[in-house]
């Protein structure tokens, strides 16, 4: 908890990181209440499309921002770091910060924007709600985990930004390269089209493993280099 | 305690500085200066003794273990990293627990340095100064047995530099082992007891408090340039100041030498606002070499 004090304050206390959770969760539900309005029948699907294509990427995108305090991995560890506390330890807390954050977010947001669109031949609504807050969620915390390698290897915003543009190139098609991507196995899990053909328990496995791959490789990379 | 065996570094940043190869000891419980300016090196010594700053070649171990951050070490830089986000007191109270000390309360270890209202500070409202004054109190403040300080009277809490000498003497009197850097001679004979002098990145020179060292004169001395309209008016306010060896003025224009150039700035800084006086240009020139 000592080392995760640093990066949980830096999200609590940055206004960027609420306005990035509002502006994003506001899109999200926006859209959702256009379809409720418009009284469309698949209304939950259509409102998924935008908050899993803009919202979920951007949102963590910020919040991932927000925890290391604008700065790469290790640079967000050096105030740590340089007082004695291990690199690995400092890492990994301010990875998990991250991925728990984007996970309560996500899930939270994913849940609400089902309930608000629901349409009457979408899944009822509860069950719906339920998974999409279960996907969502574990899409949020592959996404952090996802961003804080590119942190870790890249100092600023590069290493996060390269990520996001990655996911982008690789995540919109249904090739094998879509399999490395969180976006791919989200519009899996909602719905929309496989990558690569993947069945949609694959793609709920593959987020898991992209959440635990990416987290490791994050820490270990940040644990090796000098603050 | 500290051995430096053949030590080379290059900074990977501009402006590019290279230091060593140097090999010198510190001995548990004393307090040495590296006296130099930060182009002669000695921070980027200070870095790699603290293990933030990786070394060419050569080797550095502390209490026997290879240079790098610990728990014993204090390290403050002289663009100290720190936790914007946090207060002063909630730095200072997560430092504690970094490095296995009870806790002490933030007013109490600020007052070392006279600084106790900084304590509910959000860290990113500080300026410079203060900010090293937070460093130089959590290094002085902390149970580490070695305090590696870059230019502790330099650009600090001006309510701190009367105390920062007392401090740091009672700190290596209760045996903590302290290496600072400093550009002003002044400051190292303040601070050291023992002195390693650096130029353009090579150790050129030791003296220990058994083998007194006096300012240098000559060749060593600066020689600042200095263009303001009012240049009778600092004349008048620098001419009685013993920092200075010789002045000399011709219209907008000074010339003065001396052997301390932090003191010299200094004095030439206090100067302008005491007579309210713009400077237009300020620089060191190339000194003179003795005829």
């Amino acid at each position: 908890m000592t080392f995760a004090k640093l990066p949980l304050l830096r999200l609590f206390r940055s206004r960027a990181a609420w306005l990035t959770v509002a502006g994003w969760a506001a899109l999200a539900l926006l859209s959702a209440w256009r379809e409720r309005a418009h009284a469309a029948t698949h209304g939950a699907d259509k409102a998924l499309l935008i908050y899993a294509s803009i919202a979920v990427p951007l949102l963590v995108y910020g919040l991932v921002a927000a925890t290391l305090g604008d700065r790469g991995l290790v640079a967000s560890g050096s105030p740590l770091v340089r007082l004695g506390a291990p690199p690995a330890r400092v890492a990994f807390a301010t990875v998990v910060v991250a991925m728990l954050a984007s996970a309560l977010a996500c899930g939270a947001l994913g849940a609400s924007v089902v309930a608000l669109a629901h349409g009457p031949l979408d899944p009822p609504r509860t069950a719906d709600a339920l998974a999409t807050l279960g996907f969502g969620a574990l899409a949020g915390a592959a996404y952090a985990a996802y961003f804080t390698v590119g942190a870790a290897f890249l100092a600023g915003t590069w290493g996060r930004a390269s990520l996001l543009v990655l996911d982008w190139i690789l995540g919109e098609s249904d090739g094998f390269g879509a399999l490395l991507t969180p976006r791919a196995h989200l519009r899996n899990l909602l719905g929309g089209e496989a990558p690569f053909e993947a069945l949609a328990w694959q793609s709920l496995a593959s987020l898991a493993v992209i959440a635990v791959l990416a987290a490791t490789w994050a820490v270990m990379r940040a644990a090796r280099t000098r603050a | 305690m500290i051995h430096a065996t053949g030590l080379v570094a290059r900074s990977r940043t501009p402006p590019r500085v290279e230091v060593g190869p140097v090999s010198f000891s510190v001995d548990a419980g004393s307090s040495h200066a590296l006296v130099g300016a930060p182009s002669d090196g000695v921070e980027l010594l200070l870095a790699v003794l603290a293990g933030s700053a990786r070394a060419r070649s050569g080797t550095v171990q502390i209490a026997g273990a290879p240079a790098g951050p610990r728990r014993k070490l204090a390290y403050a830089p002289y663009e100290p990293v720190l936790p914007t986000v946090m207060t002063v007191a909630e730095h200072l109270a997560l430092a504690s627990r970094i490095r296995g000390e009870p806790f002490t309360p933030a007013a109490d270890r600020l007052a070392v340095l006279g600084v106790s209202p900084l304590a509910m500070r959000r860290i990113s409202s500080l300026g410079l100064e203060e900010s090293r004054t937070v460093a130089l109190v959590e290094a002085l403040t902390s149970r580490a047995d070695v305090l590696l300080l870059a230019e502790p009277l330099a650009d600090v809490d001006p309510r701190a530099v009367g105390r920062l000498a007392g401090a740091l003497e009672a700190r290596v009197d209760a045996g903590a082992t302290v290496v600072v850097t400093t550009a002003s001679r002044e400051d190292a004979r303040a601070l050291g007891r023992a002195w390693l002098f650096f130029e353009r990145g090579k150790l050129t020179r030791r003296a220990t408090a058994a083998d007194p060292w006096s300012p240098p004169t000559g060749p060593r001395g600066a020689r600042l340039f200095i263009r303001s309209e009012g240049a009778r008016f600092l004349l008048a306010e620098l001419s009685p100041d013993p920092t200075f060896a010789s002045i000399q003025g011709e219209g907008a224009a000074l010339v003065v030498t001396g052997s301390d150039p932090v003191a010299m700035a200094n004095a030439v800084a206090g100067a302008s606002r005491r007579a309210n006086v713009e400077i237009d240009v300020l620089r060191f020139e190339a000194p003179e070499a003795d005829g």
